[in-house]
């Protein structure tokens, strides 16, 4: 008889062995998933996450620049970079080869890359529509444009400025990540900018992503537009009239300014020689903002600071100083006026002003002494920035007090031994233009200043009428300015042809020159100033015969563009030599000339009314057109009313009768 | 004898609660995808803006508008006594 033990099948509990063995694996690694699930294990959680989710970087639009009418100056365009995965790449010395012959770089330089270990590297960045159709031809994309193993095409950003060179001071550049290098771009970055957010957002299968953080991407905030002060025709209109004057002088450079003297809105800002900021080789002589970041001695524009001093403490413009016949000695020191034929004798301050006199200047500035000349020129924000926070503005150099013994005072007098912005003589002429207030220059519409600075009182309002009374002298006949005048306006302004140092002897040049002129029309709206300025003309190289012509230039392309209208009547000699319709150069005039050809036609003068206005013979204006009629009335304070279309049926007043200034004048025309 | 410890009709709600957390969450897969391809043709539109407004900034440039003005029509900057300002 067997026992139960040995007919038990060994095969059976073998087999429950295994199974308890198997059951007690699954039970083990059930166990485990439950711990993993429940308690959880922060390496496990941390790789689960790195798999489904992803960390995108969203780089938000960079913000438009444009001029104050909208006028876009700086705008983005999608554009693709090439980049590569070292990690993902096979052969290496095969894709560096393709690379290289698809993108001309060298090879050496893109097999370095290759080689690295690393996830991502630039290849190239920006890269142009024809570029990237040669990716094809060297394999680097498909037909359809999609990238070989380890090849990255990254779209992004460029910023692109559509006017190239117009107002590239101004605008400044980028580098290649778009981020400010220059400029209004770099002043204005952080604005610009935007906010870079960086987002969580699950991937699936495929790397896409599907859950994306809303509540981040909402703070994703696109760049701000910057509107600048500038008006983009203008602009436009300036720097070729600058390039033109700096052509015609042989000039080495050239700069000019035109400002609203009430707001400090820079409406036009110009430097020759210039750039383009698409392109990114440009010499930083070429880049500099002159007129901000260079300092000149300012010569003879001086004078009337001087002259403004003087006013302020109780001087005349009818008191008078000795010429000296043309030499004065001072310390051991003689100074001569700009020509050796001047010689003047006695000279009203006024005159001083319109003859440039050096030595009247210089008489006048002893005469004032340091402690008011000083305090008076530091009123008008010499040797400190002007708040206008453009980068790279710098103060200019007003000596300390105590350095001024009286050949330096008498050279500060007449612009020499100080160093100013044009900016800064922009600024302090405009504030003779605006009534005596010393304002702030603004680049960029409704920007605070950092130190907040308010418009303040310079001048009181009966210096500033002394001031532009002798600085009208300044253009008319016997002045240095004649060539800036434009006819049918009252201009205001100074010439200036300073000499410059000759940094190998250190001492003034008898051949180089900054020649310029400040100046602005007086009575019209917008009150602007002027600033024009040649580094160095060739030739006849004085201000009268350079930058005061480039200052008319400049004046009659704000007044076309601004539509100023003339606040004089119209010289009528002048007017009836020209009988001609092709204007010579010389007698380019008027906005707002009569014309002669008919002179029974013409408005005559005939005195003034009793309120002290100016009364005219009102001419005959039936049977002209419209345009004519008003051609025959421009230039005057009238109110012109046209009902109608076509020729001019009757006239009110009637030909013959007076009218004042400010009268109203009707026309009804043949057809209603 | 399950039915002894679960009533009957938690069986079904609870499939529906299952079909309907896995549907739901396709719908959100879905909506996503959706939001992704919108976000995309969003950005290519600005991009498309953007190339246009490049394009529009070119014609609208002082100096092709000079050399139109000049060259294409024979035009020349106005005498000044040419000027006529209305008011």
């Amino acid at each position: 008889m067997t026992s139960p033990k040995s007919t038990k099948d060994p095969t059976k509990n073998r087999l429950t062995s295994l199974l308890t063995i198997c059951l007690l694996f699954v039970a083990a690694i059930l166990t485990k998933a439950a711990y993993i699930q429940l308690i959880g294990n922060d390496r496990l959680e941390k790789l689960a996450r790195r798999q489904f989710q992803s960390k995108m970087l969203i780089r938000p639009r960079r913000g438009v620049i444009t001029d104050r009418n909208g006028e876009p100056l700086a705008i983005n365009v999608e554009t693709r970079s090439l980049a590569v995965s070292p990690n993902k790449i096979q052969n290496k010395r095969t894709m560096a080869r393709l690379i290289s012959k698809a993108t001309e770089l060298p090879y050496q330089r893109i097999l370095e890359k290759l080689i690295e270990k690393r996830e991502f590297a630039w290849i190239k960045r920006h890269v142009s529509d024809s570029e990237f159709e040669r990716y094809k031809k060297w394999q680097i994309t498909t037909k359809n444009g999609e990238a070989a193993d380890g090849i990255l095409i990254v779209k992004e950003s460029k910023r692109i400025y559509p006017h190239h060179e117009l107002a590239a001071h101004i605008l400044g550049s980028v580098n290649v990540d778009s981020e400010g290098v220059e400029g209004i771009e770099l002043l204005n970055n952080e604005k610009l900018q935007g906010k870079i957010v960086s987002i969580q957002a699950e991937k699936d299968a495929f790397g896409r992503p599907t859950f994306i953080d809303a509540t981040a991407a909402n703070h994703v905030r696109d760049g701000e537009q910057v509107t600048l002060t500038i008006d983009a025709s203008l602009q436009f209109s300036v720097e070729q009239e600058l390039r033109n004057a700096v052509l015609r002088t042989n000039a080495r450079a050239g700069s000019v300014i035109v400002m609203n003297a009430v707001t400090g809105e820079i409406l036009a800002l110009a430097n020759t020689p210039s750039f383009d900021p698409n392109l990114r080789h440009a010499s930083a002589s070429r880049r500099r903002n002159r007129v901000i970041t260079d300092g000149y001695e300012p010569g003879s524009t001086q004078k009337t600071l001087l002259l403004a001093a003087g006013l302020q403490h109780g001087f005349k413009l009818s008191d008078k100083v000795w010429g000296e016949k043309g030499s004065f000695i001072i310390q051991g020191k003689r100074i001569s006026e700009a020509e050796s034929h001047e010689k003047f004798e006695w000279l009203t301050l006024k005159k001083v002003l319109q003859v440039s006199s050096n030595i009247g200047a210089a008489k006048l500035a002893i005469k004032l002494g340091t402690d008011r000349y000083y305090s008076v020129l530091k009123t008008f924000g010499f040797g400190a920035k002007t708040s206008i926070d453009f980068p790279g503005e710098i103060s200019g150099y007003l000596p300390p007090k105590k350095k001024w013994k009286p050949l330096s005072l008498a050279n500060i007098g007449f612009g020499q031994g100080i160093l100013v912005t044009p900016l800064q003589m922009a600024r302090a002429y405009a504030a003779i233009a605006n009534g005596g207030w010393l304002v702030r220059p603004k680049l960029v519409m409704d920007s605070e200043s950092k130190t907040n600075e308010q418009p303040k009182r310079i001048l009181t309002p009966k210096t500033r009428q002394l001031l532009v009374e002798a600085l009208l002298s300044v253009t008319e006949e016997g002045g240095t300015g004649l060539k800036a005048k434009v006819e049918g306006y009252k201009i205001a302004g100074k010439t200036a042809t300073a000499q410059v140092i000759d940094p190998k002897s250190k001492k003034y040049s008898r051949s180089r020159y900054i020649a310029s002129f400040i100046g602005f029309p007086v009575g019209v709206e917008p009150n602007i100033v002027i600033f024009t300025a040649l580094d160095q003309p060739k030739g006849v190289y004085y201000a009268s015969e350079t930058a005061a012509p480039l200052f008319k230039a400049v004046l009659t392309a704000a007044a076309n563009r601004f539509s100023m209208p003339a606040t004089m009547a119209v010289d009528r000699k002048l007017a009836e030599k020209d009988d001609s319709s092709v204007i010579s150069d010389k007698l380019k005039w008027s906005l707002a000339k009569v014309t002669t050809s008919e002179q029974n036609r013409a408005l005559n003068w005939v005195g003034k009314d009793k309120n002290g206005s100016i009364t005219w013979q009102m001419p005959p204006l039936v049977g002209l057109s419209v345009r004519e009629a008003i051609k025959k009335m421009q230039g005057h304070m009238f109110d012109i009313e046209i009902s109608g279309i076509g020729f001019v049926k009757t006239q009110e007043p009637e030909s013959g009768k007076p009218i004042a200034e400010g009268d109203i004048v009707r026309l009804t025309l043949s057809e209603e | 004898m399950i039915t002894r410890w679960i009533p009957l009709w938690v069986i079904p709600v609870l499939i529906a609660v299952a079909i309907g957390t896995v549907w739901l969450r396709l719908a959100i897969v879905r909506t996503s995808y959706s939001i992704n391809q919108t976000d995309k043709s969003l950005r290519n539109f600005q991009h498309e803006r953007e190339k246009i407004e490049l394009k529009l900034a070119g014609l609208r440039s002082p100096r092709r508008l000079e050399n139109l003005a000049t060259k294409k029509f024979g035009l020349t900057k106005p005498r000044a006594d040419q000027v006529v300002y209305l008011k």
